[in-house]
């Protein structure tokens, strides 16, 4: 009883991306370790986990953004703008209280963004790719060419806040440190609350209605304008955070970083095994995705691999590993189709 | 009826971007197909001025005026006009891009100078205006253009191979000239940082037998994209895959701090020695702390004052030839790139570190 429960529960979780996502991860870091003796250290860990926060609340707007509708792009540019704006408002009003009033006030800006957004998607129905390329362009246009944003050093309760650290490991074999920044707690409290508003609102649950099937939806009793915009105005506010965050880690605003960061974190959801054609995808495989790329791309110097092959490599494992995932799926997926139809023949 | 109406307004909105675009697009072509410079003009010995010394003027265009860095600039070209008693005036755009340049630079042909001295946004923007100025007899030379072709002479701080030998130096000095040591590019495809890397590289074979490039020799160790978050997660794996680093060098500006980041957060400050290439306003926390050793650059005061002592010599008829002194450290005896016969070069590093830093502000 106990064997057939758990290999169904195997066979349950055989037919998730996530599961061969979290396989991959697995052999990867097992390989990295054998070679290099580096990986599961205290101080490797912290380090990757640092290196996700970013990308991990980047990766809410575009898993938002795929299951209610298309592509969002124009989450990195959104975050750079409205980033810059709430780091110029320190800067003009000196303000020197709670750095939360900092992030309410790229929020702010965000969400202005992100309602551009959702209004044109969901008003004329047009695709959200050419939109948000479209916004994309117009923001950086007017943080580069308008506002012309250049490298600036952050102020000071900016950097302090940055500095404060959740904890710090110090490896005993090497005597290398690492800490882990605030902001890593900001990037799981938006899984949280993006968890429950998915799953326990009526709303949430009309998110994947809407990118699931838009006709059904509305026949369903959801808004569907009303939805689409919501998601796309949230989407900003999310990417307003992570723009704070970047900053507030590297200690400067950095106006010409953001652009291109869009495409590996719509790797990663994708890889997560978000669809990209609406209504399916998970949290977890958003995190594992990312996991996974952050993995990829922070090791590639530890195992050693020359300069020239580490995009080559990069760009084989996003590859490979959706198709492992897609592959894996439709079989087994086909496999018990098969035998259904053949028990009905029967 | 409604949507009929809002769909002409839109054509009608593009059509005048459109129109807008093609408009700027059309003076720009203009100011290229001004180009083909024409062999007499270019020739300096015709630019020869018959009126006294203290009567001329000498008009310098930057790319921004507010900007420190040409504030410094200033002070070398003020320097000059004293020195040598010339009428030196500088001046920048109101706003740093090319078109308000073009501004400048008609302006000062029409108040009458005898030699423009222009560190170009956009050298292609310019062409037309500098042949303008040619053309009515007054001397051009730029700065950091060496792709300039309406200038007489285009004068630059250092060959890469020179700038690249240097930073290799100043590393071997703060590492005691042992050890392992990486280096960084902001990306590879970049013609001059991949130069700097090479040499360094080279002049590291050369000098200091005892140091190390990680990673069996592979130049470069890591490409920062020009980010500083980049330089500090490659920096950071560097350090943990090599344990025994002892010296880092960035040649893009985004390097260097990425890397002292890294180094302050791993713990191995006082461990690890950094070089790296930017301004001392950018980097001044950083060389204070002791995080990153030393920044090398050029000197805006020498280079504005280099520019214009060329453009001097133009006007009294001297010949500017390989190894002639420009009056500035750095620039006293300058080569001439073969084949153009106008980049002259100087050997004019800026080494900064903590005990000059104060000296610095731009």
């Amino acid at each position: 009883m106990m064997n057939t429960l758990s290999s169904k529960t195997l066979k349950k979780l055989a037919t998730r991306p996530e599961f061969y996502v979290f396989i991959i991860i697995l052999l990867l870091s097992l390989f990295i370790q054998a070679k290099s003796g580096l990986f599961f250290s205290n101080n490797n860990i912290v380090d990757l986990l640092q290196s996700m926060t970013v990308p991990l609340i980047y990766a809410i707007c575009a898993y938002l953004g795929f299951i209610s509708t298309g592509p969002d792009v124009s989450f990195p540019l959104i975050a750079a703008l409205s980033g810059y704006l709430a780091t110029q408002f320190v800067f003009v009003t000196g303000f020197d209280g709670p750095i939360f009033v900092v992030f309410l006030v790229a929020i702010f800006f965000g969400l202005i963004m992100g309602a551009i957004n959702g209004f044109i998607i969901a008003n004329y129905n047009f695709p959200s790719l050419i939109v948000t390329l479209g916004t994309t362009s117009i923001f950086s246009g007017i943080l580069l060419g308008v506002f012309e944003a250049g490298r600036i050093k952050l102020p000071e309760s900016m950097i302090a806040f940055g500095n404060k650290s959740l904890f710090e490991v110090t490896n005993a074999g090497t005597g290398l440190g690492s800490s882990l920044p605030m902001t890593f707690l900001i990037a799981v409290s938006l899984y949280i609350l993006t968890y429950l508003f998915l799953n326990f609102t009526m709303a949430g649950r009309g998110v994947f209605a809407v990118g699931g099937d838009e006709t059904s939806a509305e026949r369903a009793g959801f808004n569907v304008k009303r939805i689409r915009f919501g998601v796309f105005t949230v989407n900003g506010g999310i990417a307003a955070i992570a723009g704070v965050c970047y900053s507030i880690e590297s200690t400067y605003f950095l106006p010409t970083e953001f652009a291109g960061k869009e495409m590996i974190v719509i790797a990663a959801v994708i890889l997560g095994g978000t669809r990209l054609l609406g209504g399916v995808g998970t949290l977890t495989g958003c995190v594992l995705g990312t996991l996974l790329l952050t993995i990829v791309t922070n090791s590639l110097i530890l195992i050693g691999v020359p300069i020239y092959w580490q995009k080559f490599i990069i760009g084989a494992i996003i590859i490979v590993g959706t198709a492992i995932s897609v592959i894996q799926i439709s079989d087994l997926k086909g496999f018990r189709r098969n035998k259904r139809r053949k028990v009905g023949v029967a | 009826m409604k949507k009929k109406f809002f769909a002409l307004f839109l054509v009608i909105v593009m059509g005048l971007m459109l129109a807008a675009c093609s408009s700027e697009s059309g003076s720009s072509e203009e100011a290229s197909s001004g180009g083909a410079a024409n062999k007499d003009l270019l020739n300096p010995a015709n630019y020869k001025s018959d009126k006294d010394k203290s009567e001329w003027t000498i008009g310098v265009v930057t790319k921004d005026n507010t900007a420190a860095w040409f504030k410094r600039m200033e002070v070398g070209v003020n320097q000059y006009g004293e020195e040598m008693n010339i009428n030196v005036i500088q001046k920048g755009p109101a706003n740093a891009d090319a078109a308000s340049q073009v501004q400048v630079i008609e302006d000062l042909i029409a108040q009458g100078v005898d030699a423009l001295a222009v560190v170009p946004i956009d050298p292609g923007a310019i062409e037309a205006s500098l042949q303008n100025a040619l053309s009515q007899g007054i001397a051009v030379v730029t700065h950091e253009a060496s792709n300039q072709e309406n200038t007489l002479f285009d004068v630059e701080a250092f060959t890469s191979a020179d700038f690249g030998a240097s930073l290799m130096d100043s590393l071997a000095g703060s590492m005691g000239e042992k050890g392992k040591y990486a280096m960084m590019v902001g990306y590879t495809t970049s013609t001059t940082h991949m130069e700097y890397a090479e040499a360094q590289k080279a002049r590291q074979e050369e000098a200091y037998p005892e140091m190390e490039l990680i990673n069996g020799g592979e130049v470069p160790s890591a490409e920062s994209e020009e980010s500083v978050d980049g330089a500090y997660e490659k920096a950071k794996e560097l350090l943990k895959a090599y344990p025994d680093l002892k010296g880092f060098t960035g040649v893009a500006s985004t390097d260097s701090p990425g890397i002292a980041n890294a180094v302050e957060e791993l713990g191995l400050s006082g461990k690890v020695n950094i070089v790296g290439v930017g301004t001392p306003n950018e980097f001044s926390d950083y060389i204070k702390a002791g995080t990153i050793n030393k920044l090398l650059l050029w000197d805006p005061k020498d280079a504005g004052y280099a520019m214009v002592s060329i453009a001097a010599k133009i006007l009294a008829g001297e010949e500017i030839k390989e190894g002639t002194d420009l009056g500035v450290t750095g620039y006293e005896s300058v080569q001439i790139i073969k084949g153009t016969n106008k980049t002259i070069i100087g050997n004019a590093p800026l080494k900064i570190d903590k005990n000059n830093i104060d000296e610095y502000d731009f």
